[in-house]
């Protein structure tokens, strides 16, 4: 349990520095999935590995996601007002985060597939077809459900406490129209293609590898 | 949308454009009536941004009179303003209020002050340029723990490491081996480097964040040129942006202040004993020219005041070498005839807000001054001057000016036996002033509603009217109502000296036609 939450720290410590390139509207654009498969798999991978359970990093992510929407559901029962101008967004109280990722989900795959090939880290030297399937794995799965739930994010379906989406809350200083709140910005020219996709999964499965060795390193810790 | 558009115009607009009034003079003062009340503002704006601006208001207001300030950025408009913040009552000075205001951003901001009280209620606007005037500075102690406290980091850092190889796979109770050493030696050796590779590619991308932060984000005055052209028997100023310059300052977004797009002052190098107060006009968006009197050969200190068309303003420094002048123009440096020399040359003024044709005379506004012994080291000036057309020009404040203290500079002007003399508008003011430090290290031009440019105080006051945009007429300076001018002999300035030394001030004010000059040296103590 406690290694499971110390995990979700990290991962969560990971998402606010990530927070401004990780908004609901920049979920579409190619650098958000290539930034994010660069440095989650390595994380999540080396979670997996580490916990003694089935299933430890998805519950790590849990714990990330339930961090994350603490603030996101807390926050806003605050009152607070801008102080300087330009108020462009006016606020009566603190701007929640945006919602969390659902790192969840390919946390769930990186599981999955580690239980399927258990025992990968006691192998010698690095078993390349595990790297290769799980950090392709992540690839798929979190693009998939990213980019889905980013769609749905923006949308006034979100419009709700529980996902403070719909595109209304903002920093007051940003001037933005009703148009650019819930459209995604960087997904024409900067947007996800063939060549975005590759670079990302690649990102992945190096990510992974680095994943499987520092959980294979942290397994031979002496407590 | 299209007002998000021209707001985001506005916005690069001013990114391009930092800009600052007056020099070495960075503090913003305005007299004025917020409606039944009489209010002095002073405003202290902060010297990086975000920062804090000190707003002091003095006002005549009965107790229990409440006073609030605002703070509003030109391209968002009064709408996007944070509420009102209450200055507060300065303890054994019933009429101070002190307050203060985030300033965000580069640009042009209007302070909104509100005064309330039992005789009713009124405010004022008071426009402020806002920049980045001073590059950060960390203390040396503060420098010192940090530096400290980093060392100490990174070789806890390394330390940590080395620890975790040593000890981290031995089996608990048990002593490490020689192995385990090496192991641990070399950890903390890559760790080492690692982290002082890591320190040193910071180190290196701070350098080029604080050089790219001096480059785009700290202001720095556009460098101006400025040569003397003939032209016939004319001399022609011509004022236009260095030739390389990495600004490229365009002047095409400008608005007049009291009719005029600049006001360009002279003062002779070293003595200060020659001054003028000419109004160019606009060739292009790159060029200003200017006719210019009949003033002695020398060396001359330019400041020309600009007004853009967001409320910001700024000063232009420049220096140029004027020779003697020819034709008329010689014969009339000497002239102590009936009429100002002005009169002789000036043709009448117009209101330019395009580009202008060449100007072939002075402005009827232009006035300069030559002082009647204007040999090196100049005379000094008491608190009584005789103008060039016999009047008694004199100083009113009595008490020592003390640096940093606000207070009104008082003139007043009679004629020859005595009797006041009634001083009649001079551009829509009642009276001009401009002032510089002996060194050159402060220059200001004042009016009786302080430092603030009118047209930028008109600017704001119209900038939440949507027709005014619509029609462009918002880049049209609203006529000065002379009528509500007080029928007086006297003149007051409010300011405050920003550093003790040495000043010359020059008053300049209109009695019958005429634009006369009184010039008085100061000094202004530091303060105790």
């Amino acid at each position: 349990m406690g290694l499971s939450i110390s995990g979700g720290m990290v991962l969560a410590m990971v998402e606010v520095m990530l927070l401004v390139q990780s908004y609901p509207n920049r979920q579409h654009a190619a650098d958000f999935f290539q930034v994010s498969c660069a440095v989650f798999p390595a994380l999540i991978v080396a979670i997996a590995v580490t916990g003694a359970r089935r299933l430890f990093a998805a519950g790590a992510a849990l714990w990330a996601m339930g961090l994350m929407s603490m603030w996101l559901w807390v926050l806003p029962l605050f009152p607070a007002m801008p102080r300087v101008s330009p108020v462009y967004q006016p606020l009566d109280h603190m701007m929640p985060p945006p919602f969390p990722l659902l790192l969840v989900a390919p946390a769930l795959a990186v599981d999955l597939l580690l239980r399927l090939a258990p025992g990968g880290e006691r192998r010698k030297g690095i078993a390349w077809r595990q790297v290769g399937e799980i950090g392709f794995a992540f690839f798929a799965v979190f693009t998939f459900v990213q980019w889905n739930f980013a769609s749905f994010l923006l949308s006034s379906a979100a419009d709700h406490w529980f996902f403070a989406g719909g595109g209304k809350h903002w920093p007051f200083f940003l001037p933005l129209d009703a148009h650019a709140r819930t459209s995604f910005w960087g997904a024409g020219s900067g947007g996800m293609d063939f060549r975005a996709a590759l670079i990302a999964s690649g990102a992945a499965i190096v990510s992974s590898g680095i994943g499987l060795w520092l959980g294979a390193s942290m397994k031979r810790l002496r407590v | 949308m299209r007002r998000f558009l021209v707001c985001a115009a506005w916005l690069l607009f001013l990114l391009l454009f930092p800009a600052r009034a007056h020099v070495g003079s960075p503090n913003v003062f305005f007299e004025g009536n917020a409606g039944p009340h009489a209010v002095t503002v002073v405003i202290r704006p902060p010297s990086a941004l975000p920062g804090l601006a000190r707003v002091d208001v003095r006002t005549n207001a009965p107790a229990p009179a409440e006073v609030t300030l605002k703070a509003s950025l030109w391209e968002a408009g009064r709408d996007a303003s944070p509420s009102p913040v209450r200055a507060i009552q300065a303890s054994g000075d019933p009429h101070l209020f002190t307050g203060e205001l985030w300033l965000l951003r580069d640009g042009s901001y209007n302070v909104t002050v509100s005064v309330a009280s039992s005789l009713g209620q009124g405010m004022v606007n008071v426009p402020v340029t806002s920049g980045t005037f001073q590059r950060p500075v960390m203390s040396p102690a503060l420098q010192a723990i940090l530096a400290i406290l980093g060392v100490a980091l990174l070789f806890g850092g390394v330390r940590i490491v080395g620890a975790a190889a040593r000890d981290a796979s031995l089996i608990p109770g048990n002593a490490p081996t020689r192995v385990e050493f090496r192991r641990s030696h070399r950890a903390m050796l890559v760790t080492g480097l690692v982290l002082s590779s890591a320190v040193g590619a910071g180190a290196w991308r701070w350098r080029n964040l604080d050089l790219e932060f001096q480059g785009t984000s700290l202001y720095e005055p556009i460098p101006i040129s400025a040569e003397v052209r003939t032209i016939g028997t004319l001399w022609m100023l011509h004022l236009a942006p260095k030739q390389g310059t990495t600004v490229n300052p365009r002047w095409d977004r400008l608005v007049t202040d009291h009719g005029k797009l600049m006001h360009l002052f002279l003062v002779r190098d070293g003595d200060a004993g020659v001054f003028a107060h000419l109004h160019p006009v606009r060739r292009d968006e790159r060029t200003f020219e200017a006719v210019l009197p009949p003033l002695p050969a020398g060396n001359y200190c330019l400041y020309g005041e600009v007004t853009r068309a967001n409320g910001s303003t700024q000063t232009l420094t420049a220096r140029v070498a004027i020779p003697a002048p020819l034709g008329l123009g010689a014969a009339l440096t000497s002239w102590n005839g009936p009429l100002g020399v002005s009169e002789l040359l000036c043709g009448p003024g117009g209101i330019f807000l395009a580009n202008a044709p060449q100007p072939a005379s002075l402005d009827l506004d232009d006035s300069w001054y030559v002082a009647p012994d204007s040999a090196p080291g100049g005379q000094v000036h008491g608190t009584e001057c005789t103008l060039f057309n016999g009047d008694r020009m004199t100083f009113q404040n009595t008490g020592p000016l003390i640096v940093d203290r606000e207070t009104s500079l008082h003139f007043s002007v009679c004629d020859a036996s005595g009797r006041q003399v009634v001083l009649q508008p001079y551009m829509g003011m009642l009276g001009h002033a401009a002032l510089r430090r002996t060194d050159g290290s402060v220059f200001a031009h004042l009016h009786p509603a302080g430092s603030i440019s009118m047209a930028a105080e008109d600017l704001f006051a119209r900038r939440d009217d949507e027709a005014t945009w619509r029609t462009g007429e918002i880049l049209r300076e609203k006529p000065a109502s002379v009528a509500t001018l007080p029928v007086m002999n006297e003149v007051s300035f409010p300011y405050a000296f920003p550093k003790a030394g040495d000043y010359r001030i020059w008053v300049q004010v209109r009695v019958e036609g005429r634009v006369v000059t009184g010039v008085f040296d100061v000094r202004v103590a530091a303060a105790n």
